[in-house]
């Protein structure tokens, strides 16, 4: 955590554009701006993807259990039962 | 004398684990193991991260849809039972077709993969050193391997299950070894993540082909809505299946890409250039090169990996191909022999064994890899008809089926999965010309056959609306008004108003009588139902047909709404009269099991009768909301107010104000509203509301009222919740009363369209 936030105070003081000296971050990503740039957007969109997966799965089984106890399960006595 | 009839039905034996391994088994077969190298080389080692990241999330979109449908319609078919339900026969017919071939092709896929890597191994051990060319050995192994499975799925669903279940279990652990052990490594040397620089060395457009081109891997949910008939508590047990195997197989894949890429050392001995571009040269076998340098012993592990995978996937594919054309013998749109089922095993055999006959030929005979990229390319499309499949049933069916789940954030998932699917199909051209070849030949045979044989044979639907006896006028282009009359007492008033209503413009009206048919009864026994209603359509007709061209309309259906929905479609309505006895018996919906679903569905203007019998109305009170259907509500006042004499009395509701602010003042939105609609020689004056509830102060002034008109506001999406102030006043108000709804624009002909 520390590293990717070190990373992310060094790309918004790099005015240049060049290469980051960062001394912890150095040793993982050494590279251009945009390169570690890619990397953070990258690896937010994987841990968004693997987060919404998790919550939709929750919720779903949630839900299931939910529906499995009504004696009625049409979308309208789903819909009105949404907090039963 | 007659002989016993013995009916026999698929064994229901397999609960979550089996169906989740099932999934599984289908998903973790050759796709993941000769993928990976390839998304690395086309994508970088960043890229095939983020490949299989969101192809988790675009193929949990389609699961949710495929839950939902398989838990409201839990039979053997897939996506060809949600096709036949949401778009009829002929679509139904070709999903089925292609399900049928996709599964089958991708099976002979995994029987070659299985034999390729068995006949490798047997080759590092020297067993083979007798023959002169090994790969001599790859058909009849693949043929042996294809040929027990077929066994294994002949034997029965319990069989099948645990059989692929025992092999699924095995490969999963296998590759979740190696996430743990890459990620230990990961974190014992960190220089390894430096690897992943570039993240993205040829940019992000990349990720496109590399989804289209792993989409394969995540396509094991179809298998287990296959199983729809063998499933215990299917409602509960097929969606969390189809959700669990897709979330596991999706984090297993990412971690198994990560470690992938951190197994192979930059500069170690054998390590050309940067390690992903190492792994990448060997394209299919980068993963087993990788996992060799990863941990002892890793070719035997991986050999032994391979097999299980390709097995299990061969199990699930053929279990899938076999339900498939079941499904499709089952209502003879392929010869009945398709649908017999063994008496002794309970499976059925002869679907099996055509199945067998395709996944055997095509293993032997055709270049596997190029015609399981038709595979991918017919399964990509059935998901795409899935996701249209639960838009078009939620909206038309939901109040009849009983759902076990529902698609979250509903209809955003279908339509982002749709969207994305698109873009894939089209990614996939870069995979196989061969491909962009077979595909559209097996449709095209599939067309042949629907027209030629199914089409006159197969059996109708439950949920297929049949029009049994119909008496049709010469076709003009006049306002089409239509009336379904429920029974003879409320024809004639019915009638009486359409007429009304009808008379100041050229008009069709056509009655309707839907003859709704309960489930036991077949749809083919539907006539004996017939005569009850009768009375009322030839009563209405006889007052009308001096007037007005007529058609009259007998259908039959299991649920009326749909049915006076679909004939709104079908005859392009533009005006629907419905009678209301005022109450509505079921507390779930606000004004009647019939109307609420006809209201929120039908794309066009509603006139809802309430009480107002055969009278003649002089003063008619309108409360104005302030929405699109006042200027309807007005106009209906207009149609039944007697003419001369009458007196309309327009009341802008506390409420409507806040609606028009800047532009309110009660006497000119009155002026506007009778601009917008055909105004006739009747006096309309303003009264100004009491200051109290607006449901209160109508309630109040009705009792002055010969009939109160009231715009009703219908959403497209909302079908259920709190009743509204207009649906307040229509339950309580105990003067003769009509609802008026208007068709709008654009969401009327959206509704036209699903």
């Amino acid at each position: 955590m520390g590293k990717t936030i070190s990373i992310i105070v060094a790309l918004l003081c790099d005015v240049d554009g060049e290469a980051l000296r960062v001394t912890e971050s150095q040793q993982i990503f050494a590279g251009s701006r945009t390169e570690v740039l890619e990397i953070i957007i990258g690896v937010a969109i994987i841990a968004f993807c693997l987060g919404a997966a998790s919550a939709f799965v929750f919720y779903s089984r949630r839900q299931i259990n939910r529906i499995a106890r009504m004696k009625r399960s049409t979308y309208r006595d789903i819909m009105q039962n949404r907090h039963g | 004398m007659d002989k016993p009839i013995v009916t026999t039905e698929l064994s229901r034996d397999l609960n979550l684990f089996h169906l989740t391994m099932m999934g599984l088994g289908m998903m973790i077969g050759a796709g993941v193991f000769l993928g990976i190298g390839n998304a690395i080389r086309i994508a970088g080692p960043g890229g095939v991260l983020l490949t299989f990241a969101l192809n988790t999330l675009l193929a949990l979109f389609t699961a949710m849809s495929y839950g939902e449908l398989s838990s409201a319609i839990p039979r053997a078919g897939g996506a060809y039972n949600f096709a036949r339900i949401g778009f009829g026969r002929g679509t139904s017919f070709l999903a089925g077709w292609m399900e049928w071939f996709a599964s089958s092709v991708a099976g002979s896929m995994y029987a070659i993969t299985f034999a390729i890597y068995t006949v490798r191994y047997l080759e590092q051990l020297g067993v083979l050193s007798w023959l002169p060319v090994h790969t001599l050995l790859v058909k009849p192994v693949a043929v042996l391997i294809a040929l027990f499975f077929l066994y294994i799925n002949y034997r029965g669903a319990s069989e099948t299950g645990k059989a692929g279940a025992i092999m699924t279990a095995g490969q999963t652990l296998f590759l979740i070894v190696i996430a743990v052990v890459g990620l230990i490594v990961a974190i014992r040397d960190t220089s390894r993540l430096q690897n992943f620089q570039p993240f993205l060395p040829f940019g992000w457009s990349r990720l496109f082909i590399t989804m289209g081109f792993t989409y394969v891997a995540f396509e094991g949910f179809e298998v287990i809505a296959q199983a729809g008939d063998e499933a215990k508590e299917p409602k509960k047990n097929l969606p969390k299946a189809m959700l669990y195997s897709v979330y596991i197989v999706g984090i297993t894949y990412v971690a198994v890409a990560f470690a992938t890429v951190v197994s192979v050392k930059a500069g170690s001995p054998g390590v050309a250039g940067e390690p992903w571009q190492w792994i990448g040269s060997f394209r299919e076998r980068g993963f087993g090169e990788a996992v060799s340098k990863l941990i002892p012993f890793g070719n035997f592990l991986l050999t032994l990996a391979v097999i299980f995978a390709s097995t299990s996937a061969l199990n699930a594919t053929i279990y899938s191909a076999t339900r498939a054309s079941y499904a499709l013998g089952r209502d003879r749109m392929l010869p009945g022999l398709f649908a017999r089922i063994s008496k002794r095993k309970r499976t059925p055999w002869f679907a099996l064994l055509a199945t067998g006959l395709i996944v055997l030929l095509v293993a032997t005979v055709l270049p596997t890899m190029d015609v399981a990229s038709s595979a991918s390319l017919m399964f990509l499309f059935l998901f795409f008809l899935v996701n249209l499949c639960v838009i078009k049933i939620r909206l038309n069916m939901s109040d009849e089926l009983q759902y076990g789940y529902l698609t979250p954030l509903f209809p955003l998932v279908p339509l982002l999965a749709i969207s994305v699917q698109v873009v894939l199909v089209a990614e996939l051209r870069h995979m196989s010309l061969i491909a962009l070849i077979v595909a559209p030949v097996w449709i095209l045979a599939g067309i042949l056959i629907y027209i030629f044989y199914s089409r006159s044979r197969a059996l109708p639907a439950e949920s297929e609306i049949q029009i049994l006896e119909e008496v049709v006028a010469p076709e003009g282009d006049e306002y089409r008004i239509m009336v379904p009359v429920a029974n003879p007492e409320n024809a004639l008033s019915l009638v009486w108003n359409t007429h009304k209503i009808g008379s100041s413009r050229p008009s069709r009206i056509k009655l309707l009588h839907m003859v709704p048919v309960p489930d036991q009864v077949a749809l083919g026994d539907a006539g004996e139902y017939m005569t009850e209603g009768r009375e009322g359509i030839v009563e209405a007709m006889l007052y009308l047909v001096q007037r007005f061209p007529i058609t009259t309309t007998f259908r039959y259906c299991r649920n009326v709404a749909r049915g006076i929905t679909s004939a709104v479609r079908e005859r392009n309505i533009d005006l629907l009269i419905m009678g209301w006895h005022g109450k509505s018996g079921d507390r779930r919906f606000r004004i009647g099991s019939t109307l609420d679903p006809v209201i929120s569905r039908a794309p066009c203007n509603i006139i809802i009768l309430k009480g107002c019998g055969s009278k003649t109305f002089k003063n008619i009170l309108v409360p104005l909301f302030g929405d699109a259907n006042d200027a309807f509500a007005l106009d209906t006042a207009e149609r039944m107010v007697q003419e001369q004499e009458g007196e309309i009395t327009a009341m802008p509701l506390r409420g409507a104000a806040k609606k028009h602010r800047g532009i309110w003042s009660e006497e000119r939105y009155l002026e506007r509203l009778l601009r917008r609609v055909e105004h006739r020689p009747v006096k309309v004056r303003l009264k100004a509301t009491p200051p109290m509830d607006p449901v209160k102060a109508v309630l109040r002034e009705s009792g002055s009222y010969d009939l109160v008109v009231l715009g009703l506001s219908g959403s497209f999406l909302r079908q259920v919740g709190v009743p509204t102030p207009a649906e307040q006043i229509a339950r309580q108000c105990s003067t003769p009363l009509v609802l008026a709804k208007a068709s709008q624009g654009l969401s009327a002909l959206t509704k036209r369209w699903i």
